[in-house]
């Protein structure tokens, strides 16, 4: 069995070689990879380093430019720090204070869209002055974002405009 | 452009007209702004992470995602997403996509030591060929395994289930989801017989009080939590009472946040449960006529491995899941000492907060389950499940809803919520498990092994009796040399198991060959020796099952880059490769012992084959997969509304595996109160999902009940029809009296559960609490949100967040770098003082989904006995300062 099993490993082996050269299909096809280069680690599993110190941004709101969206109907990155103004109760939304003043004026903040003041489990055609309870906690889709650097570049792109 | 029009653009809320969405918004709401969406085709589908299951619309143009949305027609979000529903669009546009196979190469030749090089698909079936043949050759079906997923599509799963079972005749599939359910299993099915929630998320507008136990629900299950914060808002009586072990958002929005001890939740159940007894707020009606009170051993120690000696005087680890029938009286006995001021003090975590405010807390908890107008919703998910008494934990949920009869009612629900996507739909429903067969069947039961084989057509005895190794067990076998053939698929256990340098270890030193399907490279692919290059959700069609039963299905809408195939391709392609002849011959199984078999063997059922139409050389892909029945469900099919079908076109097949592979698999829970509806159902324009059992056409609500539910036997009130251990002996607390079986049909059991302590305690040296967890904007192993850019830069690194005064004691200040040591190893991060946790004085919490601060090197693989799932929510460890490290 043994001495079958070698004789077999040969002569693969020389087929594998034969089909390299010919067809470079069913052998080794490229550089070698050691796995140290594979993922976001960047290193051995053995070597344990800490992470860089990353901010968030602080940026006082007010007149920070609008970060760009994802596509059309991302929900908007939050430009400004966070503090003082978080966590959310189901008391106080400090959000709100600036984020829904009924203001037309687009020097102000941004104000919440019709989408927030639509409650589309139990009252979809109303539209409301105020947010919707469903939606009271922003920090479910609006996120801060901070110094740190791509780890893997991402090629998504929104299509049409 | 006019305001009103530039208002809508931004919204972007695309209009139906002209693109088949099926998107049903109110007037206001359809924007104006075609023009930016025109040319995007829009199609339903599901979120790839949590175990919410929201409905979503994906837009595709030119063969690419460019949009997601929540949809508006989904009763689960109701338009909303997070934000980790939002980044569905981006997650399959990492720029480092594994799109070639990968295999250790030396010389032109598999070499475990060799670096990884890019090879074909052929190439790689050959070695892993190579490989099962030398290791099922050396150790049989016990020396092959597969780690799966509660993120594997329900027609994966199934695959990976029949291919395992049937076709290897190994029980050694376990998934991902053991980490995650199977404490929740164990307790449904000890409770009720039967597994998954009995209700289901209605019961949040219907209720007047949510508990969440232990679960970060406004980050781990944010699309719920919207719909309880909507209720709190919007209902006057709704009280939020969170019990957890640190502070998080939830508690921030909780009208009571109760700060435990970590495993004290055992404790406070007891007390609640002798508060409803002492205030007599038992629904006695209900107590008589469908439950019944039960008890089971104690000492059943901690899942370890057997020398260790955390397992040294625990007596009763061979029966830990066996249990019997006590009287009401016996119950009464043994919550006795949960008394408010035995639980008061064994459960608060922070000394600072006065024990007479704690214990006011307390009864706040104990008068929203007694009080008989009050509504509850109980909510959980890891901090009980990741238990090492997670079964009991679980079970003691149902005995106070069970007890106030608060339970199985529109608003009254004890409620499992489910972590991942389809740890519902696949691994529990579908059994890939080291126990299971598919609709809650066990292997070890003689008549659900006749079932199966007879639904699969296989002679009688080739299903294997004996449980294989669940996913940590498979780790200690890969270890100890007893698995040496390992295919991972949709997860990444080599981050996610506890105890972790053992795993990564023998991964890499002893003669095993591991393969890892993965669509990025991950912590697992690193310790692999082949790597398959695999398709993302949307880029093959699929089924997730979510937390409320509710089955939802997609279909493929773009094309997976470079030679990345889907995971069922890989499976029916592979299983083109070995053949019956070699596989269902006579087979050593150490430890098999079973009525009908000899011991520690299989025995050959090749004999038996041709009556089924079978010939030795017959393969696993034309007896399990390509069947007669199966050819028949022909592709190209008009389910599919012209798109695309990779799986099928890559096996040059005109025969549709997704569909057919789901229709076998229903029929196992079709007329058995599992029942899925027909596939096509799924695809209907006005269907999103449906909750089972679908019978008649009809979801099912609430399941038990028998207003609600037509498994319920009518005029029964409340039918528990489940039918696991409903034949029990009786005894008392300390143990059975009376062996003659008892039959429970129809009831469900009041367990008694001790608060037991946890193995490993912070102690003067290991001086501090470890908690690991998510945060809401990763998942898991980071693998896929890590390479978005908004989520990666929201929350850049795992830090160990960490109390100020805890910080000061060891010299430490807010951004330190600092190891996290424990007995088993040591990790090095950076502390946080501020932010969105607060743990108390004594515990430290470090979230895992950084392949740097690999937690996992620092966790133990202690973990309920009977369910087998790791307890990650509690070990000792030390923090101290580190040299300053480059990253």
């Amino acid at each position: 069995m043994m001495r079958r099993g070698w004789i077999l490993l040969a002569a693969s082996a020389v087929a594998g070689l034969a089909v390299l050269v010919v067809t470079r299909d069913n052998g080794a096809i490229g550089p070698p990879i050691p796995d140290r280069e594979l993922g976001l680690r960047q290193t051995t599993l053995a070597d344990d380093r800490a992470p860089a110190v990353y901010v968030l941004t602080d940026a006082a709101p007010g007149d920070n430019a609008r970060l760009p969206r994802a596509w059309d109907g991302a929900p908007p990155l939050i430009p400004h720090g966070l503090d003082g103004f978080v966590p959310i109760t189901s008391a106080e939304n400090t959000c709100l204070l600036c984020h829904q003043t009924g203001s037309t004026d687009s020097a102000d903040p941004p104000q919440l869209p019709s989408s927030h003041r639509t409650d589309l489990r139990n009252a979809p055609t109303v539209l409301r002055q105020t947010v919707a309870g469903a939606r009271w906690n922003c920090m479910a889709c609006h996120v801060v974002q901070s110094n740190a650097p791509l780890l893997v570049q991402n090629t998504f792109a929104t299509g049409g405009k | 452009m006019d305001a009103t029009r530039r208002h809508f653009l931004k919204i972007g809320i695309a209009a139906a007209t002209g693109v088949a969405a099926g998107l049903h918004l109110p007037e206001h709401l359809v924007a104006l702004g075609q023009a930016v969406q025109a040319g995007w085709a829009w199609d339903k589908g599901v979120c790839r992470f949590c175990g919410v299951g929201c409905g979503i619309q994906i837009a595709t143009q030119g063969g690419r995602v460019v949009a997601v949305k929540g949809d508006p027609d989904s009763p689960v979000n109701r338009g909303l997403l997070c934000v980790k529903g939002y980044a569905n669009a981006k997650i399959l546009y990492g720029a480092d996509r594994l799109t070639r196979p990968l295999l250790r190469m030396k010389n032109g030749r598999f070499d475990k030591t060799g670096d990884f090089v890019a090879v074909s698909w052929t190439r790689a079936f050959d070695e892993m060929t190579t490989q099962f043949r030398r290791v099922h050759k050396e150790l049989g079906p016990t020396g092959v395994g597969v780690m799966g997923s509660g993120q594997y599509t329900i027609q994966e799963g199934y695959a990976a289930v029949k291919l395992v079972k049937a076709g290897w005749r190994s029980n050694n599939i376990d998934p991902n989801a053991r980490h995650c359910m199977a404490s929740a299993v164990a307790g449904f099915m000890q409770t009720f017989g039967i597994d998954e929630p009995a209700g289901n998320y209605d019961d949040i507008e219907l209720t007047d009080t949510v508990v969440t136990w232990g679960a970060n629900m406004a980050e781990m299950h944010p699309m719920l939590w919207a719909r309880v914060i909507d209720r709190r808002l919007s209902h006057a009586p709704m009280r939020l009472i969170n019990l957890t072990t640190f502070t998080t958002p939830t508690s921030a929005m909780a009208d009571v946040e109760i700060l435990f001890k970590p495993q004290t939740d055992l404790a406070i159940w007891n007390y609640i449960a002798r508060e409803i007894l002492t205030r007599e707020a038992v629904d006695r009606a209900f107590v008589e006529h469908h439950c019944v009170f039960a008890a089971g051993p104690t000492d059943i120690g901690f899942a370890l491995r057997d020398t260790d000696p955390h397992e040294a005087g625990q007596t009763t680890r061979a029966t830990a899941g066996q249990h019997w029938l006590i009287t009401m009286d016996e119950f009464r006995k043994g919550v006795a000492p949960y008394t408010l001021d035995y639980v008061a003090r064994l459960a608060r975590a922070d000394d600072a907060e006065p024990l007479p405010a704690f214990k006011a807390k307390l009864v706040q908890l104990a008068d929203a389950y007694a009080d008989r107008a009050r509504k509850v919703v109980s909510f959980w998910t890891m901090g009980f499940n990741q238990h090492t008494r997670g079964t009991w934990v679980n079970e003691q949920a149902y005995m106070a809803h069970l007890l106030t009869g608060k339970f199985a009612k529109p608003g009254n629900s004890a409620f499992s919520l489910t972590g991942q996507p389809s740890a519902c739909g696949t691994a529990r429903e579908v059994g890939t498990f080291s126990h299971r067969l598919p609709a809650d069947m066990t292997v070890d039961n003689a008549e659900h092994r006749a079932k199966a084989e007879e639904l699969w057509r296989l002679p009688a005895g080739t299903v294997n009796p004996k449980p294989g190794s669940d996913i940590t067990r498979m780790m200690r076998d890969l270890e100890d040399g007893k698995v040496k053939w390992l295919w991972v698929q949709v997860n990444n256990p080599f981050q996610a198991t506890a105890n972790a340098n053992h795993w990564i270890d023998a991964a890499r030193k002893n003669d095993a060959f591991v393969i890892v399907s993965d669509v990025y490279p991950g912590t697992s692919c690193k310790v692999s020796d082949l790597i398959l290059p695999s398709a993302m959700i949307f880029e093959k069609w699929g089924a997730y099952g979510n937390s409320e039963r509710r089955t939802q299905m997609w279909r493929q809408q773009v094309t997976a880059p470079g030679d990345a195939r889907s995971d069922l391709w890989q499976m029916l392609e592979f299983s083109k490769r070995l053949t019956v002849g070699e596989l269902w011959g006579e087979q050593a199984v150490p430890g098999l012992k079973a009525e009908g078999f000899t011991d520690g063997r299989l025995p050959s059922v090749l004999d038996h084959i041709s009556a089924l139409g079978y010939r030795p050389e017959s393969t696993l892909y034309d007896v399990l997969f390509a069947t007669p029945a199966n050819r028949k469900v022909a592709w190209p099919d008009p389910v599919a509304d012209g798109h695309a079908n990779d799986t099928v076109t890559d096996l040059n097949e005109r025969w549709f595996p997704e569909k057919a592979l789901f229709e076998e698999y229903a029929g196992f829970g079709r007329g058995h109160a599992h029942d899925l509806a027909p596939f096509d159902r799924y695809f209907a324009a006005d269907v999103r999902g449906l909750k089972w059992p679908v019978v008649n056409g009809k979801e099912t609500h609430w399941r038990f009940n028998a207003a609600h539910d037509p498994y319920a036997a009518v005029g029964s009130g409340f039918d528990f029809y489940g039918s696991a251990m409903k034949r029990l002996p009786r005894g008392t607390l300390a143990g059975i009296t009376d062996t003659t079986p008892v039959s429970l049909a129809g009831k469900a059991k009041i367990f008694f559960r001790p608060y037991a302590a946890p193995p490993e305690v912070p102690d003067a040296e290991w001086n501090l609490w470890l908690s690991t967890g998510r945060v809401l904007e990763h998942w898991h192993s980071g693998t896929m949100t890590r390479r978005v850019p908004e989520l990666h830069k929201a929350v850049p690194a795992a830090l160990a967040y960490m109390h100020p005064a805890d910080a000061e004691a060891r010299g430490l200040a807010r951004t330190d770098a600092v190891w996290i040591e424990s007995r088993r190893g040591r990790v090095r991060t950076r502390v946080e003082t501020e932010g969105r946790y607060g743990p108390p004085r004594g515990l430290i919490y470090v979230p895992w989904f950084d392949e740097m601060v690999f937690i996992n090197k620092v966790t133990l693989d202690a973990g309920c006995p009977i369910s087998r799932q790791t307890d990650f929510k509690k070990c000792a460890v030390k923090v101290y300062k580190a040299d300053e490290a480059a990253s």
